[in-house]
């Protein structure tokens, strides 16, 4: 299980981007997606998803609005907003180009030996 | 974020809100998923508060996200500083008392420097603004002094530049006003055509004297200031045209002026001046203001005025005399710019030792946590962190004490303003508060910034050097920025004391110099004889024979008499001529009533002084004093010599001499504030009636009145007495003689006082940063000490070790502030009486004082050696 401080600096925001590219969320909706999505195996902190939520509102990639949630509870919902999803397809290419260069990097040490 | 601050607040307050709002709503849901999953609730409780993580660290990063990270770290330093304050009294009152001290007194300098010299006037485009004079171009370039006389004024309307020009008597004087029932003394100004329009002020109802008017004979009126027109006549809306009793006749009010009108000779009504080539007008009596019009430079108008032939007097003067101007400013300035000037020079070297002081301590407390610094770094803070630490801890100390400056500042400066008006002839007033606190900030800031210099430099200086465990036993410690600012302390210190030491010996020159009478028990009363009611035939000689025959008749009154002028008092001076002479002489005159002498207690020294045979059918007489006949008849005997006295007393001779007074200098080769000078008196009742309306406009005289014995007041009886014969004459001034001789040097004595206080604070600021030093020395090198001790060295020689390095320091600062004073002592010249400003005397004692308190300073701290236990301090290491 990795947790949120094993994860390479700024994966969180990826993440968070990336759970709400499937649609507007409230907080713990985001970790629910988030979750759900690593297939068990991402445990965050979960305290450290506002921090990181308040930075991408702060900077415009997502947009936040009261509402009300499922059991008609008062609730944060964040969105993604238009340049959140430029960001997003920035950011997935750039992870793309990281692993596949530390991959290139692991195979070839192993080829050598 | 937005730049008003609260909002701000209100925002930040909202999202924290929400936070804690979204916080409990993601602990409730997953509460309710845990206990869904099949745990206890108190248990699922737990778990969500667990997987939630640290609380504290969340908010932390919520707040950096936010970036609050800015204001945390200030608040978290701003609460730092406060504590560090509060465990250190000391330490924080000093600093927090030498920042205040040094904002007051800046503060008060500025002020008070505002309203007398720097500030323009208060009148439109003042710089245009001229006085026009007589000089001789060969020996100077402008005129020195710019009084003319009725001749010169006449010739500059006649001949000279097309500016509007007024002419005008520069100086008020006390009147008799008649209000409602009772008589009430006012400060009147005598001005000519035009002079409010030269100043360029519109008054506020009414109009300004005409040409045809102002001439001799002229019509009586008067213009009011608001001030006048409020208090004595109830803002009377129909004053125009009323008459006003001024002076003892019907004056028709024709002009009132606006609120803010302020004159230099704080004048409270306005009469037509009536120039005039003879009587007043044959002495330099007026003054000619002009207005440069716009598109004429100040070199354009003076190369006018120079073409214009000087009037015919004045060209049979030696030298190339012709008309010159001065800028108005400088002329009101002059009088008070070079004591004002001492007294603001004298708080600006306040300033810097006291701020000097302050970064001393600072640097003292910096060198003292450099291990602190050096952990903390080692620990990961950056040079950043510990620089914004550092501003933080100076400007909250700074902060407060600039605060108290303020609140002190502006309590204090109303109280000075009748102070300054008295001593430096301030006549606009101080700032208002709003520009007090500005100033205040000010040099808040200034404080701030060079207390806290310093540490910030030692902080930035300390990132390339390493911890260094051996720094205990550590050789010769480098205290070299602080041994530098203590140095340029004492300089300072010197120079003050120097200054004050040399005002107050020269105060004191003046306050001992031999009266020639004894003021003890003595009471003046002054009444203004600028009356029409006092104008007719023996009208005044019946009123001082009179006044005098019912004051002697009373049981507490010894004697009385009247004189023109007082000693320590400014005398009318008159030239006279030796029969046969051409050449006039300046001298001082006095007419007295007989007695006079004698209710002074002034020695006759030869002959017999002014006595009952001096009426008005006896041949005119004069007596001398001792001045006038060592000037002007050294070689002659003066009893019986003859002089032309142009008074309408013709050619006296002279029946006495008495010895001399002082009086107020008005002219002659001394500007020492008093002076033993020239002096003939003359006896009131055989002077010509015309000749006291011609004085009495001018010279207010005075009634002297000896008691019976020193304790009885005269005041209640003297007053009524005169009041029962003439009631219609308000006093214009009442003192006793003693109080009218402390009055003459007033000013000098608060320059003296005053920078007497001020070098005191400044030696205590310094004795306390020498002590400072050595004591820090001694603290830090105890191990070394202790070394040395332990193996056999006398304590004694370390004490006067380390004690001679705070005497060097201290002597270097003393040899610095010797050089200054050299330099410094040219300004005082104009000063310093009765001892040179180079004094030798001042001098020692100034050495001598700060040798001494040097001496305690360095080795105080420094004998604390002498109590080291080398074994005690051995074990520390």
């Amino acid at each position: 299980m990795l947790g949120s401080r094993e994860l390479f600096p700024g994966t969180l925001d990826m993440l968070i981007l990336k759970a709400l590219s499937l649609g507007p969320a409230h907080g713990y909706g985001v970790l629910l997606r988030i979750e759900e999505m690593s297939r068990g195996l991402l445990s965050l902190e979960q305290g450290s998803l506002y921090p990181a939520l308040a930075r991408l509102e702060r900077r415009g990639v997502v947009d936040a609005e009261w509402g009300r949630s499922d059991n008609n509870r008062r609730a944060k919902f964040y969105r993604l907003s238009d340049s959140g999803e430029v960001r997003l397809t920035a950011e997935l290419a750039r992870w793309e180009e990281m692993v596949r260069a530390v991959f290139n990097v692991l195979e070839a040490t192993e080829s050598e030996a | 974020m937005g730049l008003n601050p609260f909002g701000w607040w209100k925002r930040w307050r909202r999202a924290r809100r929400e936070l804690d709002e979204e916080t409990e709503f993601h602990l409730d849901r997953l509460t309710e998923d845990l206990i869904a999953e099949g745990r206890e609730p108190g248990d699922a409780r737990r778990e969500a508060l667990r997987r939630f993580g640290n609380p504290e660290r969340v908010h932390s990063e919520w707040r950096a996200a936010w970036g609050f990270g800015v204001m945390d770290e200030l608040v978290r330093n701003v609460r730092f500083a406060v504590r560090g304050l509060v465990h250190d009294p000391v330490h924080a009152a000093t600093f927090i008392l030498t920042t205040a001290l040094t904002v007051t007194l800046g503060g008060l300098a500025w002020a008070v420097g505002d309203a007398t010299l720097w500030r323009d006037l208060p009148y439109p485009e003042p710089d245009r603004l001229v006085r026009i004079g007589m000089y001789d171009a060969e020996t100077s370039e402008r005129p020195d002094a710019t009084s003319v006389d009725g001749a010169t004024w006449e010739t500059f309307r006649d001949n000279g530049p097309a500016y509007p020009s007024a002419v005008y008597s520069a100086w008020g004087s006390g009147v008799n006003l008649d209000g409602d029932g009772a008589a009430a003394f006012v400060v009147q100004q005598r001005v000519g055509a035009g002079y409010f329009d030269v100043l360029g002020i519109d008054l506020l109802a009414g109009r300004e004297f005409t040409p045809a008017e102002d001439v001799p004979g002229g019509p009586a009126l008067a213009i009011i200031t608001h001030g006048m027109w409020n208090a004595v006549f109830g803002a009377d809306r129909d004053i125009l045209g009323r008459t006003i009793a001024l002076k003892g006749e019907p004056h028709r009010v024709v002009g009132l002026l606006p609120e803010d009108f302020r004159s230099p000779a704080d004048a409270e009504v306005f009469t037509p001046l009536r120039p005039s080539p003879t009587g007043e007008g044959a002495g330099t009596n007026y003054s000619i203001l002009a207005r440069i019009p716009p598109g004429v430079s100040v070199g354009e108008a003076n190369r006018r005025l120079m073409s214009v032939p000087p009037a015919f007097d004045w060209a049979q003067r030696p030298g190339d005399q012709r008309f010159g101007l001065v800028p108005y400013d400088e002329v009101i300035v002059d009088a008070a710019r070079t004591p004002l000037g001492v007294l603001i020079g004298g708080i600006a070297l306040m300033l810097l030792i006291g701020w000097s002081n302050l970064a001393g301590v600072q640097l003292a407390r910096t060198l003292s946590r450099r291990d602190e610094f050096h952990t903390r770094r080692a620990l990961g803070a950056g040079t950043g962190v510990l620089v914004r630490q550092m501003i933080a801890e100076t400007t909250t100390a700074g902060l407060l004490g600039g605060m108290l400056g303020a609140v002190a500042l502006v309590l204090t400066a109303p109280r000075i303003e009748a102070l300054v008006e008295g001593r430096f002839g301030t006549w606009q007033p101080l700032p208002p508060p709003e520009a007090l606190v500005a100033v205040a900030a000010g040099l808040t800031v200034c404080a701030i910034t060079v207390a806290g210099i310093a540490p910030v430099l030692r902080v930035m200086r300390s990132g390339s050097e390493g911890l260094s465990p051996a720094s205990r036993v550590r050789g010769r410690v480098h205290h070299a920025g602080r041994r530098a600012l203590l140095v340029g302390q004492l300089g300072l210190a010197t120079v003050l004391v120097f200054t004050a030491g040399l005002l107050a010996r020269s105060y004191d020159y003046l306050e001992t110099l031999d009266r020639g009478f004894d003021p003890a028990g003595l009471l003046t009363v002054q009444y203004s004889l600028d009356d029409a009611r006092f104008a007719e035939e023996d009208a005044v000689t019946t009123l001082f024979e009179r006044t005098l025959a019912s004051l002697e008749s009373r049981p507490e009154i010894a004697s009385a008499a009247v004189a023109l002028t007082l000693p320590y008092e400014r005398p009318l001076n008159m030239p006279i001529r030796l029969p046969g002479e051409e050449e006039p002489l300046l001298t001082n005159m006095v007419y007295v009533t007989p007695g006079f002498f004698e209710v002074l207690g002034v020695d006759v020294l030869a002959g017999r002084p002014i006595d009952r045979t001096d009426g008005a059918d006896a041949a005119p007489v004069a007596v001398v004093n001792r001045a006038f006949v060592d000037r002007y008849l050294p070689e002659r005997e003066p009893v019986g010599a003859r002089l032309d006295v142009p008074s309408g007393l013709g050619r006296v001779p002279i029946v006495g001499v008495v010895d001399n007074v002082q009086q107020s200098a008005g002219w002659g080769t001394e500007s020492q504030p008093v002076w033993e000078s020239p002096t003939i008196y003359v006896a009131a009742d055989q002077l010509p009636s015309r000749f006291f309306a011609g004085i009495h406009i001018w010279f207010a005289p005075s009634w002297i009145v000896k008691p019976a014995s020193t304790a009885t007041p005269l005041g209640e009886v003297v007053v009524p007495t005169i009041r029962s014969i003439a009631p219609e004459l308000p006093v214009a001034r009442i003192a006793t003689m003693t109080d009218i001789v402390d009055d003459a040097f007033a000013r000098q004595r608060l320059e003296a006082a005053f920078l007497l206080a001020m070098a005191g604070v400044a030696l205590l600021l310094t004795a306390l940063g020498l002590y400072g030093l050595v004591a820090q020395e001694v603290a830090e090198r105890r191990g070394e000490l202790g070394v040395r001790m332990a193996l056999g060295a006398s304590p004694l020689r370390a004490i006067l070790h380390v004690g001679s390095g705070g005497l060097a320091v201290a002597g270097a600062g003393i040899v610095t502030g010797i050089a200054l004073s050299v330099g410094v002592s040219r300004l005082l010249e104009s000063l310093v009486w009765g001892v040179g400003t180079l004094d030798a005397i001042t001098l020692i004692l100034v050495v001598s004082v700060l040798g001494v308190l040097a001496g305690l300073a360095s080795f105080v701290p420094a004998s604390r050696i002498a109590r080291l236990d080398p074994a005690r301090v051995l074990r520390e290491d």
